[in-house]
Parts: structure tokens; C-alpha cells; sequence
């Protein structure tokens, strides 16, 4: 039986194969992961349909697949039983293609590289057909091989993470007219709050309390929760506030939602933060926790840093970003007192909202942090 | 029932099952060799290139000694001990082969005499050799075996051998000189043992199912030969199919069928079968691993010579093409290295191949058929233009270079006349090193030597060559652009 790719999730159309689980021969149980698929933005288990064995696959690390394609056959369990013991006929495959016709060279000319070197460029897994050798008529010696490997240039082909991710900025940047807003807000308290309402089991981050006052500004200022159709000339006000929160893993940028924030309190955002990243650095997300997001939050404190230009999101009309908060004066009474300040940095799309309103937004998040009253008062 | 163990075993003791076994000693493993001969050697040494090559040899010397007459030299008619002669090859071979058991003992090397089988993957029975029938074996345990048991003459299986139909095992001892003799294939083993003979006395007749001599070798290089050796031999009959062979009272008999459909039959004191290799691979107890073969017995492999079976490695004949000793050896050695861990593979840019009849004739690289599909200049050097071939009153050889036109690389050379497999090794270093036209043109060849053949041939790819003059024109590259 023909085994093809199923359906993944809503315009997802295609992957790139990562892992290969399984082998000519390999008997598997239903459920059992047969690879493991890098789409756009989740890397998802496939699992095998029955228990069965498998006869022929067709694909291999590295192999971009699109949806129903074919990919492995397969047995059925009953069958199995009956040819148990013709399984070693089928159940090594060689590694290469045998080479039967040893005299003859290729017909296509190979880069100019003695033995040795071609040895050791294995060895480095150094491609000498993208090595440009230093040798006399482009003869590829020994350093040229260091250099490639070392300090040079490596060729390497983008994942489909980091190319999904390039496109999406890419289109962003050019595309949206955006201006960045900064601000400061004076978290002393909200710090001072958090730090008492925080357990050794249970930490409420700083993060879910800006998502806790950004999701009430939402609220506040519809036309940041929002996206435009240029073509139609319409505005298109999103009812639900649910808030794209960047998170780094060693893949790069993932963005997993927080839905409906500003109907969560904030220790169910917090925990909700925790299980989500936690999800996104092991690439356990599912293709429905990433999509949906109506507007981005994106921390860069615990690295560092301060105000910075975050690109908005292609579907959104603006983006918060934050860096890391630091003590600084603040005049008071006659004097100056040491505070902590939060810098926070709003990118937004100068077509749908004046910097007017951009101010008024920001600083209602900058009032509402310093002082949550505010928000109450304000709304 | 003796048990052994040994981490690496290999089976087949030719050039590249003992090239195998040094190495994976040198690597440190403990290695034993099983073969049925007495000393490591295989048919290279024992039935095949060694043994073919002395008797060559003795050929060559009839031949120039006739040749000598041309400059005013008569030797009279030779007088040919034939048990000399065969004494004189058997000890060469006897001196090579004890040399490589002295190798192998000092290697620390386990050599057992014997015929090994499978029983699975990791369990060799070794029988002897002196008793066959006896149910006595030993079982020798092993991480990885090496199957090196190389190739055997292809029979047909409507000629059994016997006294008068012989293959080229029974050839090479020389039992007589036939006054007749049928040679059946004119490939390169039937081409070298028919000089053999014909230069030893024999009436040689030639029959090919092909329509050409050496039908893998250019026309050009089989040209060289076929106007030197129009004489050799007494007849080359192409395009006729044998029928049938069978012993009569006085020798053999041929039935053959011409390409016109015409039957005859022709009787010869001996014949000559020399129709191709099968590879050794059917009493291994393959079917007791998961080594696989194709339909014509050659076993599988990957490129470091790993066949469908975790432990077990294969080179040589018994894979398949080219058949040659040298391309064994390098595939020994990899298989080896790749057995002791490391990240290498069986890639090299040529084989060079070589026949060692006379003239020689002996290539590497591309092709004149492959040429033709590329942006490649063929140049040919002949040897009437070199001083040392006047000297050798061998003036009918030929020097050719595949040069290609954009990168001046040289991608193949060919050589036909005498020392052809001796000059063959500059284009294979060549060729492996991606040297460039200008880089053999500019290498100080010797002089007087054949080998400046190869040197002005790179030359005149650039109608430059000193001894050689060829008009020049526009598309000619020149020294400058290179």
C-alpha cells in the first residue's frame, strides 16, 4: 500500500523531510513516527497509519515533500505474518549505486584536485565542486580546503524555518511604512509586585505582565488590532486580542499565541507563557498555536539591550518590543530617586495610525504599567 | 570441530585480498587470510597476469630477435627448451609468491589454505584442500570478512575442457606447442596468449563473434597492432559464431557459423577458449548472508566495497568491471580503511588499463566515443617522429592526448607500441592530478625517450611540437592564453 503525505494544517502544501525514523523492513506499530517533517513554522511528527511493514521508502533527510505526494509503501500487519521469513531478501539497501563500469570516467569534467586533496576534502567535508582552488588554472591544493572550511565562505542551504522567516521580513520591511515610537515606563512597583506575587514554584515573568496591560491597550485602541486591505481600501478590526509572543529557539524566531489575552487573568498568561516557550524551543508546536495573532510582543530584556526597530508582522498594523529595564533617576519631590525603567519601543503602520495616536497608545501601556490603576480609570 | 577468531578475514588471496589484509594489519587489526593455494598470490600471480607476462616476454625476445635481421643481425632459428621455459615462469612465480607469505608471516598475518563458506554472518567453515569430501572443517569466527575471490574463465557449456580445448589456466603451462591452434575471442587474453603461441611456433587462427579486435579499445590504438601483427597470425576470422567444440582423436574440431550463415567446420591440434571472466561467487554460502549478487554472479557493493551485508566487504573481479589486478589493490586498500573506521571511498578519476601484447597498447581516461560528446581535441603524436622509436626500429607506434579545449585538461591519453604500459602511469598521474596541457608540454621529458611522445604531444595541442610540424591556425590555442 502507498503511503503519501497527509494533509498538515491549513496552507501548509509542503515540508522538508528531517528525519527519516524508519528503514526498508522496519515492522512499526500504528501511531509509531514513521519522519519528521520541518514545515513552514512546526516540525511535525508523522505517524504511521496501521501497523504494518515497511517496504520501500522513498524519501530522505533533506528531501523537500509536498502534500500526497508518495513516499513509502507499506504492508499490512496480516501480510507480514505469511512472508516472515523472505524479510532479509528485502531488508538492506546499499548505500550507493554500484559502480560497474570503473574504467570509464565521467563525462562531465570533475574539479582539477590531486588524490590526496580529494581525500582530505572528504574527510572536511569540504564539496569540492563549490571550492575555488588557488592553483594554477584553478587547481584545488590543500590550503584552499582550510580555507573553505575555516575562514572563507561555507555554502550552506537555508532551512525552511530560517527561509520561511526571511520571506516574511523581507515582505514586512518593504512593504509596510512603519515608524518606531520609544518610550519608558517607570516599573519600580509593577517589579516590586510581581517579584512578591511570585513563588519559588510558580514565577509571574515580566513579559506576562506587559501582555496583561498590552492586551487591555488593545482593547482601548482597536485600530492596533487591526489590518488593512489596500486593495479594498478597508480596515479590518479584529475582534479577538490574541497576542503573537517572539520567542528565540536555536532554530531561530518562533511565534506561538496567546489567545484571547485580555479574557486571561495574568497568572493564567504567565503559566500559559511558560508551557508555550517551553514548546517552542523543543519545536512542539503545532501549526495552530503559531497562526492567528492579531498583534506581536516581543521581549528582548533577558538578553539585553534597550530600544530597538521591531519589523511588524506582515496581517498587523504594529508591534511592541521591549529590551532590558535598568535604574536610572528620576526627579521627585525635590530629588532624584533611583527607579527601574522599562524601554519599550512600538513600531507601527504609518498608514493606519498617526504618530499622534501612536503616542497616546504607547503611553496609556507606559501609565498603565507605572501605575494599574490607570488602566481602570482609563478604559 | 577447530574454532578460530579473527577480527578481519579474507577470503581470496589475489592482489587485492593480500593488498586487503597488509593493509588491515598495518591498521592494527588481527587478520587472517584463507585461500586454497599454498602461498598468497591468486590468478594474478599463479594463472594470470605474472605468468602470462613471462611467457610475453620470452615472445618479445623471439619476435625482436626476427626483427633484428631488418639491422644485420641473425641469431639463425631459435632453439626452444620448452620445460626451461616453464621452469623459468613457475620459479617466477614460485619467488613472488613465497615473497608475499614471508610478507604476510612477518605482517603477523593468520594464512590458512583452504576453501571457505558462509554459514552466516559472522562464521566462516574452512574445509581442506587435500581432502574435499572429508565432513572435517573448521569454523572461523569474525567481525568483518572481505571477499576477494576474483574471477575464473567463462566456459562454454557445450565444450568441456580437456587435453586439446583449453582455457587460459591450462594455456599458461605450456604443456606443448600445437601446431595449430584455434583461439576463440579476440579479447585482450585471447590476443596476449595468441602471441604467445604464435610467436612460439603455433598456426594461429583467430575466430570473434564481434566484428573487431579489442572491440573496447579506439581503432586507432588496435590499428597499430593489426599492422604490425598482420603476419602473427594466420587467420582473424570476425563476425563468426562458434557452435560447437569438441575433442577428436588428433586434437579438436570447430563448428562455426559466418555472419552470412555459412557453417564449416576446422580442425586444429588445440583450442584456445578465451571468452571472458565469471565471478567467483558461487560456492561462498552466500545464501547464508545478506551478501547480494546481480544475474551474472558479480556481488554488490557500495563504494567502499560494503555489500548488503553489515559485515561483509567485497573487491575485485568478484564485483564486476573493470577485472583488473591494480583496481583490486586500490579497492583492497580502501575496503580495508573503510573497516577500520575510515571516511573513504573507492573514486578514482581513472584505471588505466594496458594489453600487453606487442605493441602494447594501453589507455586511460576518456574515450575516442566519449570525445565525441565533449569540446575535446584529440591529439596524436606518431612515433616516426621520435628519435628513440628509430632507434628501437619501432617506428609504427602512436601517442594520443584527449585534451579539453576550455580547460586544457588532459582527460585521457592512449598509447599503442612497445613500453605502452610503462608510459600509461605519466597520463594517470596526470589525469588524477588535473594537469593541464601546458603542464606536460613544460615537464623536462628525457631525451632520447618514448615517453617525449607524450610530452610533444602536449605540444602540438598547441602546434608547438618540436619534432613535429603542424600548421598552425587561428583557433589554435596558444602558451599565452593558458
Amino acid at each position: 500500500m502507498e503511503f503519501n503525505i497527509p494533509e498538515l494544517g491549513e496552507n501548509i502544501n509542503s515540508g522538508t523531510v528531517v528525519s527519516v525514523k524508519v528503514k526498508v523492513g522496519d515492522i512499526v506499530q500504528k501511531d509509531d513516527v514513521l519522519f519528521e517533517l520541518e514545515t513552514e513554522k512546526a516540525v511535525l511528527e508523522v505517524p504511521a497509519p496501521e501497523s504494518s511493514k515497511i517496504v520501500k521508502v522513498l524519501i530522505e533527510n533533506g528531501q523537500d515533500v509536498e502534500v500526497g505526494e508518495h513516499i513509502l509503501d507499506f504492508e499490512p500487519q496480516e501480510e507480514i505474518l505469511k512472508e516472515h521469513n523472505e524479510i532479509i531478501e528485502k531488508t538492506i539497501l546499499p548505500k550507493t549505486e554500484v559502480n560497474t563500469n570503473l574504467s570509464k570516467t565521467d563525462a562531465k569534467i570533475l574539479p582539477a584536485a590531486s588524490p590526496s586533496v580529494r581525500r582530505e576534502a572528504r574527510n572536511l567535508q569540504v564539496d569540492l565542486e563549490k571550492t575555488e582552488g588557488s592553483g594554477s588554472h584553478g587547481r584545488i591544493l590543500s590550503e584552499d580546503l582550510e580555507k573553505t572550511k575555516e575562514g572563507g565562505i561555507r555554502r550552506v542551504p537555508m532551512s525552511k524555518l530560517r527561509k520561511t522567516i526571511a520571506r516574511n521580513i523581507e515582505h514586512s520591511y518593504f512593504n509596510i511604512p512603519q515608524v518606531t515610537q520609544n518610550d519608558e515606563a517607570d516599573i519600580t512597583s509593577m517589579e516590586e509586585f510581581r517579584k512578591n506575587s511570585s513563588t519559588s514554584s510558580f514565577k509571574i515573568s515580566p513579559s506576562a505582565m506587559i501582555l496583561k496591560v498590552l492586551s487591555k491597550a488593545l482593547r482601548k485602541f482597536p485600530e492596533f488590532n487591526a489590518s488593512i486591505d489596500m486593495e479594498k481600501g478597508e480596515i479590518l478590526y479584529k475582534e479577538d486580542i490574541n497576542i503573537g509572543v517572539a520567542a528565540d529557539t536555536k532554530d531561530g524566531l518562533l511565534v506561538p499565541v496567546i489567545f484571547h489575552a485580555d479574557q486571561k487573568s495574568l497568572s493564567e498568561i504567565a503559566s500559559e507563557l511558560i508551557e508555550k516557550s517551553e514548546k517552542a524551543r523543543s519545536r512542539k508546536l503545532t501549526i495552530d498555536e503559531m497562526k492567528g495573532s492579531s498583534f506581536t510582543f516581543t521581549n528582548l530584556g533577558s538578553i539585553g539591550g534597550s530600544f530597538f526597530t521591531p519589523i511588524i508582522p506582515s496581517g498587523e498594523v504594529a508591534i511592541l518590543g521591549v529590551g532590558r529595564s535598568s535604574i536610572k533617576p528620576k526627579y521627585i519631590d525635590q530629588a532624584f530617586l533611583p527607579k527601574l525603567f522599562l524601554p519599550l519601543s512600538l513600531s507601527y503602520d504609518h498608514r493606519l495610525i498617526d504618530g499622534a495616536q501612536a503616542v497616546r497608545f504607547l503611553r496609556w501601556i507606559v501609565n498603565s504599567l507605572e501605575n494599574p490603576w490607570y488602566m481602570e480609570v482609563d478604559s | 570441530m577447530n574454532s578460530l577468531k579473527s577480527d578481519v578475514v579474507i577470503i581470496g588471496a589475489g592482489p587485492g585480498g593480500y593488498a586487503a589484509a597488509f593493509l588491515a594489519a598495518d591498521l592494527g587489526m588481527q587478520v587472517s587470510i584463507v585461500d586454497p593455494e599454498a602461498h598468497p598470490g591468486g590468478v594474478c600471480l599463479y594463472r594470470g597476469c605474472i605468468a602470462s607476462k613471462a611467457l610475453l616476454h620470452a615472445a618479445k625476445v623471439l619476435s625482436d630477435a626476427e626483427d633484428a635481421k631488418q639491422f644485420g643481425l641473425n641469431f639463425g632459428n631459435p632453439q626452444i627448451d620448452l620445460s626451461k621455459l616453464r621452469n623459468w615462469k613457475d620459479d617466477i612465480i614460485l619467488k613472488l609468491t613465497s615473497g608475499l607469505s614471508s610478507l604476510t608471516k612477518s605482517r603477523n598475518i593468520t594464512y590458512i589454505q583452504g576453501y571457505a563458506k558462509f554459514r552466516n554472518s559472522n562464521e566462516l567453515e574452512i574445509r581442506s584442500v587435500s581432502d574435499e569430501k572429508s565432513d572435517d572443517f573448521k569454523v572461523l569466527t569474525f567481525q568483518k570478512a572481505i571477499i576477494a575471490t576474483g574471477s575464473k574463465p567463462a566456459h562454454f557449456p557445450y565444450a568441456p575442457l580437456s587435453e586439446s580445448i583449453m582455457d587460459s589456466t591450462m594455456a599458461l603451462q605450456i604443456k606443448n606447442i600445437p601446431k595449430t591452434l584455434l583461439v576463440v575471442g579476440a579479447g585482450y587474453i585471447g590476443l596476449e596468449l595468441g602471441s604467445v603461441y604464435a610467436n612460439l611456433g603455433s598456426e594461429v587462427t583467430i575466430v570473434e563473434a564481434g566484428d573487431t579486435l579489442l572491440p573496447a579499445v579506439d581503432r586507432d590504438l588496435v590499428a597499430v597492432f593489426a599492422k604490425k601483427q598482420k603476419n602473427l597470425f594466420k587467420e582473424i576470422l570476425l563476425s563468426v559464431k562458434v557452435e560447437k567444440l569438441t575433442q577428436t582423436d588428433h586434437g579438436a574440431k570447430a563448428q562455426i557459423v559466418s555472419e552470412d550463415g555459412e557453417e564449416k567446420q576446422m580442425f586444429f591440434d588445440k583450442i584456445l577458449s578465451a571468452i571472458g571472466r565469471n565471478p567467483n561467487s558461487q560456492f561462498l554460502g552466500l545464501e547464508n548472508t545478506n551478501v547480494k549478487t546481480d544475474e551474472k554472479g558479480f556481488i554488490q557493493t557500495d563504494e567502499t566495497g560494503k555489500t548488503f551485508d553489515e559485515n561483509i566487504y567485497a573487491i575485485g573481479d568478484v564485483t564486476g568491471e573493470p577485472m583488473l589486478a591494480h583496481a583490486a589493490s586500490a579497492q583492497g586498500k580502501i575496503a580495508a580503511e573503510a573497516i577500520a573506521g575510515e571516511n573513504v571511498i573507492y573514486a578514482p578519476r581513472v584505471v588505466p588499463a594496458v594489453i600487453f601484447t606487442d605493441p602494447q597498447i594501453a589507455w586511460c581516461g576518456i574515450t575516442q566515443s566519449q570525445a565525441k560528446t565533449m569540446d575535446i581535441e584529440v591529439v596524436r603524436f606518431p612515433w616516426g617522429a621520435s628519435g628513440r622509436a628509430l632507434t628501437m626500429n619501432r617506428t609504427d607506434g602512436l601517442t594520443k592526448l584527449f585534451i579539453d579545449r576550455k580547460s586544457k585538461r588532459i582527460l585521457g591519453m592512449g598509447i599503442a607500441g612497445p613500453e605502452a604500459g610503462e608510459m600509461i602511469a605519466e597520463g594517470v598521474l596526470a589525469i588524477e592530478m588535473g594537469a593541464v596541457a601546458g603542464d606536460i608540454g613544460m615537464s623536462i621529458h628525457a631525451h632520447p625517450t618514448l615517453s617525449e611522445t607524450v610530452m610533444e604531444g602536449a605540444e602540438s595541442f598547441f602546434g608547438q611540437a618540436t619534432h613535429l610540424y603542424r600548421p598552425q591556425t587561428k583557433t589554435k590555442p596558444t602558451k599565452d592564453t593558458i
